[in-house]
């Protein structure tokens, strides 16, 4: 099925599925059951179910579902815990309801962006292709070589300083580390630009084996930029797991806080 | 048969007087040591090293089509009974099904499972497990089928059989074991027989090493026996009269082109036309080994249309046209042979006679060039073929693909792969890519492995059922024959970890000891390779590199 018509088969599971809560929470109300209560252990539940999704990894390669259909369960779970958020909670009221409204809505939203991180940026990757981020400090350190071996040449002549200051001022920093991590976060080519336009500057100075010289080493900063969007790229891509998966820990802790001060301070409501 | 041979236990090894009681005893080896291509002491060793007496019983099964070959057998007495052909919808008890998969026992997963709570040290050992000498044969008879009196009776009935006559049953399952290709027939002893059956490593000694050795090889590969099991392996021929299979293979010709052991240089050999476009095609060409490119002139360059392996076929477009029309047949492709090719060719008098226009098998491996406009053949989809061509990809069975407009780099597949092999992965993700397709660095269990040919101990292995190849940890002696040999870089060595996590150290050389690892594709495991069944975002698949249909998927998947 095509991305947009799964998108709207899945969004109409999921008002569907909220309808169904809605309806028995209507009718547990009808049979005087505090429908809060029934939310909340559903809510409950679905947190817990979700919350073993990290433990895949021991049990995943002997038994069980595939990843991808856990995965796909994790999503739907995350869903439907959504709408059963929205209808267990108002809005939160002291320190320990607010705590817990806000590392809900931090899980939620994290999940939901990395989702559509993980769908998105892969494909931007595959695009200029693929180098595997293990590798990637290590094609950078082949381009620094490169570089510095092309210059090597032009240093003891006169006639090719601006080649050399080239690669000293600018260059040589730009291919030493990762750079512009924010601007490539942003989608923007800016200091590519700024250093492609400095080359074509140098250019006009040098004679034809110079011009030549410089079309490599612009062609060097070129691949070492695609390297550093890749590197940014997988970044974000983790990024969000270090708030999602901290956050789904904090989450499930006071969640059994709440269970205990619910049921401590309740009047017997069922 | 000698007194001696008679009290020769069942796979024992073979004492020096044993041996020569062998030789003695297999016409094939006595004339090695006539020709003077072996010395008699030398042919002693071989088959002390690398080979043993096999007493299969009335009834047992001692070759299962199918099953993946690495012995060969030397008949000493006995008969031995060969299914020539059986009806589509022919089982028996298995014989032509392949065991299903276990693994070692539940106690064996649960140890495994375990060890993936646990606290991972890579490639530990306890010191003492003990490596095999090097050089020891495992030549047990395992798993072995017995047919019962009704079975052989069912057999007869229902099935073409043939007693193996005294000349041909000197030598089976020869090429099988020399291709690292599965049986092309059931051999089971039709009494109480008596073989020398010898592994891989002894076999390919004989070949380089005695040419009266290949030069009957040859002969039995080219009789028409052979060729009419080459021909009964192509489903639309399979089933034709027995009278007409015999024809037509007394009319086919085999052509051997390139090198079988084209080994660490995937290249080497490289690509040679065997059929070139305008030729006169003299008949249907069948590819019965190796591997061919197909392509077609466009401009001033070869556009590539597809690839060809074991089981294609070649020209049905051009032969149907000439049947109909009477018009000598021209090749509208060229064939080039990879590294490797072996065809059977039934000349046309031969395909006119028995087999007509309607009998034809499919062309099978490529599209046929008439039916490609301008854009289907110039443009990204087609360049597949190149890519798995010019990568030697086309050898893969079980492959790892990942789809890179997916994948997230997760490493949940390095990490499942670590969980169930000890703490140590046994690919690198990372490879020759096409557009959003990466090939990864994992064994690729290919259908002619090149990495099973060198190794000292016959720690590497096919294995016969799952046709997975795999190293045995316990005979392996880090030599890295294997991991030299292979084409992909797909077999690594790691050094060898104590119980305390410190490398093992060789006493006489002070050197670490290593072993060779690959990916084992889960032996054993029930739920099949750990990597595919991890990944979360569904980008890795394990896939034949020869379903192009799979491939193209892949590259056209994620439209919104």
């Amino acid at each position: 099925m095509r991305f947009l018509a799964r998108l709207a088969v899945n969004a109409a599971l999921l008002a569907a599925a909220a309808a169904v809560l809605a309806a028995a929470g209507h009718i547990a109300a009808a049979g005087l059951y505090s429908p809060v209560h029934l939310s909340g252990w559903f809510l409950l539940v679905l947190i817990v179910l979700l919350a073993l999704f990290g433990l895949r990894h021991r049990i995943l390669p002997f038994a069980g579902p595939s990843g991808t259909v856990l995965l796909q369960a994790h999503i739907y779970m995350g869903a439907l815990a959504i709408v059963g958020f929205l209808f267990h909670s108002g809005w939160p009221e002291g320190l320990l309801e607010t705590t817990l409204w806000t590392l809900f809505v931090l899980v939620a939203a994290s999940g939901v962006i990395g989702l559509a991180l993980s769908r998105a940026i892969p494909a931007r990757m595959g695009a200029i292709g693929d180098h595997g981020d293990a590798h990637i400090p290590q094609l950078r350190a082949r381009l620094a070589l490169r570089a510095e071996e092309l210059v090597a040449s032009s240093l003891a002549r006169g006639d090719r300083q601006s080649l050399v200051a080239l690669y000293a001022y600018r260059l040589r920093p730009f291919l030493e580390k990762p750079r512009n991590f924010l601007h490539h976060a942003t989608l923007s080519d800016a200091p590519l630009r700024r250093l492609q336009h400095d080359v074509a500057g140098v250019k006009q100075l040098l004679d034809d084996e110079g011009r030549e010289l410089a079309d490599q080493l612009r062609s060097l900063a070129e691949e070492k930029d695609t390297l550093d969007y890749q590197r940014a790229m997988v970044l974000i891509m983790r990024a969000w797991l270090f708030i999602h998966v901290p956050a789904t820990g904090a989450l499930l802790l006071l969640c059994l806080v709440h269970l205990a001060s619910v049921y401590g301070y309740s009047i017997g409501d069922r | 048969m000698s007194k001696l041979l008679e009290q020769i236990a069942s796979y024992a090894p073979l004492s020096e007087t044993q041996a020569d009681a062998c030789i003695d005893a297999v016409q094939m080896l006595r004339e090695i040591v006539a020709q003077g291509e072996y010395t008699r002491a030398s042919l002693r060793i071989i088959l002390q090293k690398h080979a043993v007496v096999d007493r299969p019983v009335s009834g047992e099964v001692v070759l299962r089509k199918g099953a993946y070959g690495g012995d060969v057998y030397f008949r000493i007495a006995g008969e031995l009974r060969i299914i020539v052909g059986a009806p589509d919808n022919f089982r028996l008890r298995g014989l032509y099904d392949a065991p299903k998969q276990v693994s070692d026992d539940a106690a064996g997963l649960l140890r495994r499972m375990a060890q993936a709570f646990k606290g991972l040290r890579p490639e530990t050992r306890t010191i003492g497990d003990g490596d095999a000498s090097p050089g020891a044969a495992d030549l047990s008879g395992s798993r072995r089928l017995l047919l019962s009196k009704s079975d052989r009776e069912l057999i007869l009935a229902e099935c073409e059989t043939t007693i193996l006559p005294e000349a041909d049953s000197a030598i089976v399952g020869e090429q099988a074991t020399l291709a690292a290709g599965a049986r092309l027939a059931t051999i089971y002893a039709e009494r109480d027989s008596v073989l020398l059956r010898m592994n891989w490593r002894g076999v390919r000694i004989l070949f380089k090493g005695s040419a009266t050795f290949r030069e009957e090889l040859k002969r039995k590969n080219t009789s028409a026996k052979v060729i009419t099991s080459i021909l009964r392996g192509f489903p639309a021929l399979a089933g034709l009269d027995p009278d007409v299979l015999a024809e037509l293979a007394a009319a086919s010709m085999l052509e051997t082109h390139g090198d079988r052991d084209w080994g660490a240089s995937p290249k080497a050999a490289g690509e040679l036309p065997v059929v070139r476009e305008g030729d006169h095609l003299n008949g249907l060409v069948l590819v019965s080994a190796g591997f061919g490119r197909v392509s077609r002139r466009f401009d001033a360059g070869e556009k590539t249309l597809g690839f060809l392996r074991r089981g294609d076929v070649f020209g049905v477009a051009e032969i149907k046209e000439t049947l109909a029309t009477d018009k000598p047949a021209v090749a509208s492709r060229t064939l080039h042979m990879v590294n490797h090719l072996q065809l059977l060719i039934i000349p046309l008098p031969a395909v006119r006679k028995h087999l007509g226009a309607d009998n034809l098998p499919e062309d099978t491996g490529t599209q046929e060039a008439a039916a490609l406009d301008e854009a289907s053949l110039l443009f990204p989809s087609s360049d597949v073929a190149d890519y798995l061509i010019s990568n030697r990809l086309i050898n893969g069975k079980k492959a790892m693909v990942i789809d890179l407009n997916r994948c997230v780099n997760c490493d949940d597949c390095v990490r499942a792969c670590a969980a169930v092999h000890g703490g140590n992965p046994r690919f690198v993700r990372a490879g020759p890519t096409y557009m959003n397709i990466l090939t990864a660095s994992a064994c690729m269990h290919c259908t002619e492995p090149v990495c099973l040919t060198d190794c000292p101990t016959d720690a590497i292995t096919r294995n016969e059922d799952s046709g997975n190849v795999l190293i045995d940890e316990a005979k392996c002696i880090g030599c890295g024959a294997c991991a030299k040999l292979c084409p992909y870089d797909n077999i690594r060595l790691v050094e060898i970890r104590d119980e305390q996590g410190e490398r093992v150290i060789k006493a006489d050389s002070g050197v670490p000891v290593v072993k060779a690892t690959k990916c084992d594709y889960c032996e054993g495991l029930p739920a099949g390779p750990a990597c595919a069944r991890a990944c979360p975002h569904d980008a890795l698949k394990r896939m034949d590199m020869a379903d192009q249909s799979a491939l193209t998927k892949v590259l056209s998947q994620n439209e919104v």
